[in-house]
């Protein structure tokens, strides 16, 4: 982990603080479960859609190229 | 920071990317988010993967809001400066000015598939000092 410095209001920081309180955790503790939360960091196991999707990556990849094949912005030249 | 095509993209978001010989995080551009995007919605109107892809719209979900632990799309707008020198220096269109200003402005490596290299691109590459290689998926 690396330190970082950030500015809070006087609001933010009574609001971080009463939520680590009532959790029983620290100011740091809940900056950092906020920022995972927001930013959907938690890495989890392959769902359903992840794994339709690894087996149509090839396929989806060709339709790309086809539907690109016309636009001059976004074709592979 | 690695900028991935459509292809790799597709594979990291289902977190099954290959050893890319470049350090992570994993990241695409917009155009590249673009392409991948309209190929699912495409494929779901047109029911051409529906066997394989039984929930469309949970799929589209997933490439347009991408978990961040798994790819990053790039703003564009970071790198404009370095497109445009891109594109006015070698007539390269949004999809390879975006991709090689987004390389340049971010110091970060490029990997595609082989299916994704244009002509003109590894001098392109070697020209502005891109590290940039081809990656079977």
């Amino acid at each position: 982990m690396r330190r970082t410095n950030i500015y809070l209001t006087d609001v933010e920081q009574a609001a971080l603080d009463a939520r680590a309180a009532a959790e029983g955790s620290t100011r740091s503790e809940v900056v950092r479960s906020i920022v995972d939360q927001e930013l959907n960091l938690r890495p989890d196991e392959q769902s359903d859609v992840d794994l339709a999707l690894a087996e149509t990556a090839a396929g989806l990849a060709e339709r790309a190229r086809e539907l690109s094949r016309d636009d001059v912005d976004l074709h592979i030249t | 920071m690695v900028i991935v095509d459509d292809h790799l993209a597709l594979i990291s978001i289902a977190g099954a990317l290959p050893d890319l010989g470049a350090s992570s995080p994993v990241v695409t551009t917009y155009s590249f988010q673009y392409r991948m995007a309209r190929a699912v919605s495409d494929s779901a109107q047109t029911g051409s993967l529906s066997s394989r892809l039984p929930d469309p719209a949970a799929a589209l979900g997933r490439v347009t809001h991408p978990p961040a632990y798994r790819l990053v799309v790039l703003d564009p707008r970071s790198s404009i400066d370095e497109a445009i020198h891109v594109a006015t220096s070698y007539r390269a269109n949004l999809l390879l000015a975006e991709l090689v200003g987004a390389a340049l402005h971010h110091r970060a490596a490029i990997r595609v598939t082989p299916g994704n290299v244009g002509r003109t691109w590894a001098r392109l590459m070697e020209a502005e000092g891109v590290d940039f290689a081809t990656v079977e998926p």
